[in-house]
């Protein structure tokens, strides 16, 4: 619960205090949500398991974020940064996609 | 139910991808929970603040992308709407003034004929001027003639994709076959609708025609006004119609020729004189 309120008031906060997302952050803001989506799915599937830790939780949303947006800096420096973008799209959303289907699983059990 | 973790199994970097969704993380830290305490729930007070903290982290960075994409994505979008809404003023634009343009050009011949009309040398003006204007398209005419339909494709029933081949008839095949319909003595000439002038142009600009500096689409509608039958025999002699007759044959494209009792030609828009003066 205070997790899901404490998501609600960040989303809150971002669209109230709606910063200027300086120039060179844009190009990874896409990728860092597909991370963080990825991060969320798997904070509920693992509190539906009942092996959540928020200590997990915190750490690898960051580590996703920074990895991924690491990788696509470094595909923009070798050229590659459009490829390298989707591979950690396809990769993130694979991931995406098994976690909301067992989430689905777990609540509708079927 | 989730499957046990297979840690036994030898893993390959495909089989992770599509059988591990879950950050193994969690599963070792509850392994680590169980160990040291016998608590298997998560709580405490530090759970807790990571958990505000990284949902609160996640939040924002959500609304901040939100807010980003809202105000990057109409941007482009209100953009090209713009433009496209500049596209539509700028030829209703057109059109109303054309048709201001033909208003006053009525009157201004009603004008013209009743100020002319009185005397013998009025009247031969006139005549002239009949003639003048016909010969450079500026007056809308109707008479018996040919009418030429031009298509890539020969069939025409899937017009949704003209799209989907290589272009096969060009500017300079429909100006070979407008300069062939001139020369076997068509007396005015329309394609698709643009009255042809002495000076009207036929121009490719990427994958449409201009003509006149208007853009048609296929299938192309040449209509010539001249005595039909003489005109067709004369019209097969030149070097158009042959150029079209091996397209027809090699790439399927269409091309009928028909004698029309009736065509209606609109007036075209002659250039200004550049030049000449009064």
């Amino acid at each position: 619960m205070v997790g899901v309120l404490a998501l609600l008031i960040g989303v809150l906060i971002g669209l109230w205090l709606n910063p200027t997302v300086p120039e060179w952050v844009q190009p990874y803001l896409p990728i860092a949500v597909v991370a963080a989506l990825d991060a969320v799915f798997g904070g509920i599937r693992a509190r539906l398991e009942g092996i959540f830790d928020a200590k997990v939780f915190v750490v690898s949303f960051v580590s996703n974020v920074l990895v991924a947006a690491l990788i696509v800096l470094l595909g923009d420096e070798l050229g590659v940064g459009a490829q390298l973008s989707t591979a950690v799209v396809v990769v993130l959303g694979i991931r995406i996609f098994g976690n909301a289907a067992a989430i689905r699983r777990h609540l509708f059990k079927a | 139910m989730s499957e046990p973790p297979r840690l036994h199994q030898p893993r390959g970097l495909l089989r992770d991808l599509l059988g591990e969704h879950l950050d193994p993380g969690y599963a070792r830290a509850a392994q680590r929970r169980r160990d040291h305490s016998q608590d298997g729930l998560p709580g405490g007070r530090a759970q807790g603040l990571w958990l505000l903290c990284g949902a609160l982290l996640v939040g924002l960075l959500l609304g901040v992308a939100a807010n980003d994409a809202a105000a990057r994505a109409p941007g482009a979008e209100q953009a090209r709407r713009g433009l496209v809404e500049d596209v539509r003023e700028a030829r209703a634009r057109t059109d109303e003034l054309g048709r201001r343009a033909s208003e006053l050009a009525a009157s201004r011949d009603a004008a013209q004929a009743d100020a002319l009309a009185g005397d013998q040398r009025g009247r031969a003006a006139l005549d002239e001027l009949d003639r003048l204007e016909q010969h450079v398209s500026a007056v809308a005419v109707a008479g018996p003639g040919l009418r030429i339909t031009i298509a890539d494709t020969a069939d025409t029933a899937d017009p949704a994709s003209p799209q989907q081949q290589t272009r096969v008839v060009l500017d300079r095949d429909l100006q070979l076959l407008v300069n062939g319909l001139w020369a076997a003595g068509a007396e005015a000439v329309a394609l698709s609708g643009v009255r042809l002038h002495p000076r009207a142009t036929i121009r490719q600009a990427g994958g449409a025609v201009l003509v006149d500096n208007r853009p048609v689409s296929q299938p192309y509608l040449l209509e010539a006004i001249g005595d039909p039958r003489y005109l067709h025999v004369r019209f097969v002699e030149t070097d158009g119609y042959g150029r079209f007759a091996t397209f027809t044959q090699v790439y399927g494209t269409r091309f009928d020729v028909v004698q029309v009792e009736v065509l209606r030609l609109p007036a075209g828009s002659p250039a200004e004189p550049v030049l000449a003066r009064r």
